[in-house]
């Protein structure tokens, strides 16, 4: 587990991290990135949306390999986060008249095979992500 | 992130390496503005050194490409895009609203 403070400096530092570990548990440079983007939209999130801006808290993520899947679990004390609270992207219309934001979600669902929120005692939320080694073509 | 700056007879270089995220995306964001407020529309984005984008950069690109294709006066052209990067274009459906070609000598050679 390692401590990074809340601010957007952290999120190469983080990510750095995460890809190492990736590397190591033997994804292919391509899934790497997926998550590797993953992490970088979910900890934006975290600092823009959990604590509302940076350098209020923490983000805690640690990295755990299994034989058939690799997990995230990034952990921050600001507000609890509701996904359900999040509108789905808009992916269809002209690019031109879409609005701006709402893609982090996105890219976490789609680089992860699971993505879960939960609260954490006390205050903030708790964030597992889960890819597996094995993973059927999208 | 290290961005470069080139200006040309009919166009601006521009190349952008390392991570474009939420912490370097305002530098590139304003780089383009610089480019625009100059009267300049027609931005080529040379990829070749771009290791990360996120969201917050793709926004970037989606925003500066809103202000060139404006009046029809330009359009930033992306060159020597990784597949890595094209892929995450291609998830949001924001392939279709740039002209992606090979490397920086053919997206100059558009203009």
């Amino acid at each position: 587990m390692t401590t990074y403070p809340a601010t957007f400096a952290s999120l190469a530092s983080i990510c750095s991290q995460v890809r190492q570990a990736a590397s190591v548990a033997g994804f292919d440079q391509q899934s790497v990135y997926e998550i590797e983007l993953a992490v970088d939209e979910a900890c934006a999130n975290i600092i823009e949306h959990s604590y509302g801006a940076e350098g209020l808290g923490d983000i805690r993520c640690d990295c755990l390999e299994s034989p058939d899947s690799f997990t995230i679990i990034l952990q921050d004390t600001g507000c609890c986060f509701n996904p359900e609270d999040v509108p789905e992207p808009d992916l269809v219309s002209p690019v031109e008249k879409r609005h701006e934001g709402g893609l982090g979600l996105f890219f976490m669902r789609q680089g992860m095979d699971e993505v879960h929120f939960e609260p954490c005692e006390g205050s903030g939320t708790r964030l597992t992500m889960v890819r597996n080694k094995k993973r059927k073509t999208r | 992130m290290e961005i470069t700056q080139k200006q040309y007879k009919h166009c601006d270089l521009v190349q952008v390496t390392g991570r474009v995220d939420s912490q370097t995306s305002p530098q590139l964001a304003e780089l383009f503005k610089t480019i625009m407020d100059a009267g300049r529309f027609k931005i080529v984005l040379d990829c070749s050194g771009l290791e990360f984008i996120s969201s917050a950069g793709l926004w970037v690109l989606v925003n500066a490409q809103k202000q060139c294709k404006r009046y029809n006066r330009g359009e930033v052209v992306l060159a020597a895009v990784d597949d890595r990067i094209r892929g995450s274009l291609d998830l949001v459906g924001f392939i279709p609203y740039f002209r992606i070609v090979a490397d920086q000598t053919e997206a100059v050679g558009l203009f």
